[in-house]
């Protein structure tokens, strides 16, 4: 197929040259305004704000809300939900009562002298 | 109107540029990408004049340099926005935003592009994308009228044979374009509409000089089958 053969057409040409729009002033002092504005905000802040570093941010949020409730939930005591039964947790009870009895200390000696040997 | 918003023609040019022969150190480019105004690389005669400097006043971040580009371009970064689009709104927020990053982006311009090319690539990069998020919009209504929703004006032409109603025509040929896809409408704007060369259309849209003839040879087929009498040859 020759392009160039049909290349021209003075007046289809004509028609689409004689459509345009004009530059707006308005939005030129629009844009003058978005920059003006863009400069007051600090570096530090303008780069927070940015679309990609927002984007990041809620990702390290997400990231470590999980991360957090993952250890959490991996280092919890027994609880009584661990425990199959009812009589399974009181006898789980009573051997942890019982240590706790024999772990404690002796009486002191001198304490027994006291008690009723007479002089 | 444009003289109190920074838009004042003659506007303040940079004396060591001038002295330097229009271009400073920086303006120059690297030896590898030198800067080669629009109008040396063969362009329509539709390049900025002193191009060069305005690209190194860019690159220094002068806002001034912003608002002489919007004052040289804007009109032909409208049209292609609004012609595109069809609205007006969307085609301000276009333009709006590739001034935006016409700033931020110019420190890094090579100049390799011809600033005008450059431009328009972002502006109709915008507007492509915008389009590909409006497929899953409601269509629009039966009485649609191209140029006053888009904003465009039509101005009478000259030696226009009177027996043929104008504003019909007109409205006729912009409903062919809306009906054109877009990289078919896209080159027709540029290349008849604006009167960008076949170069500059080409590297505005990334592609080959050949694909360019391609998409024009579519796409005025199509425009004068619409505007083609019932009928007639």
């Amino acid at each position: 197929m020759n392009h160039e053969r049909d290349d021209e057409d003075p007046g289809l040409t004509r028609m689409l040259r004689a459509v345009r729009a004009e530059a707006d002033p308005a939005l030129w002092t629009r844009v003058r305004a978005r920059i003006e504005a863009r400069r007051r905000v600090p570096a530090p802040l303008a780069w927070a704000m940015r679309p990609t570093a927002l984007a990041a941010s809620v990702a390290l949020l997400v990231a470590s809300t999980t991360l957090a409730l993952m250890l959490s939930t991996g280092s919890s005591v027994a609880t009584d939900e661990d425990y199959a039964t009812l009589a399974d947790a009181l006898v789980a009870e009573r051997d942890a009562e019982a240590a706790t009895v024999e772990s404690a200390p002796a009486p002191a000696g001198d304490a027994a002298s006291d008690s009723g040997s007479g002089m | 109107m444009f003289e109190s918003s920074g838009f004042a023609r003659n506007a303040p040019v940079v004396q060591a540029a001038a002295a330097d022969g229009g271009l400073g150190g920086a303006a120059r480019g690297t030896s590898r990408h030198p800067i080669r105004p629009s109008f040396e690389r063969g362009g329509a005669g539709l390049g900025i004049p002193n191009e060069a400097e305005l690209i190194a006043r860019l690159r220094a971040r002068d806002l001034g340099a912003l608002g002489e580009l919007y004052r040289e371009l804007g009109g032909r970064m409208t049209t292609l926005a609004r012609t595109m689009l069809r609205d007006a709104d969307e085609a301000a927020d276009v333009v709006e935003d590739t001034l935006l990053r016409v700033r931020d982006a110019a420190p890094g311009f090579r100049g390799e592009r011809g600033l005008t090319t450059w431009v328009m690539r972002i502006v109709a990069n915008r507007c492509r994308d915008l389009l590909r998020r409006r497929k899953f919009t409601a269509g629009r209504p039966e009485d649609f009228d191209p140029l006053a929703e888009s904003g465009l004006r039509a101005e009478p032409i000259e030696g226009w044979d009177l027996a043929i109603d104008q504003e019909r025509m007109m409205a006729m040929l912009e409903r062919a374009i809306d009906a054109l896809p877009p990289e078919q409408r896209e080159a027709v704007v540029l290349r008849d509409r604006l009167g960008l060369s076949y170069d500059e259309v080409a590297e505005t849209l990334g592609v080959k000089v050949a694909a360019v003839k391609s998409r024009l040879f579519r796409a005025r087929t199509a425009l004068r089958a619409a505007l083609r009498p019932p009928g007639g040859e």
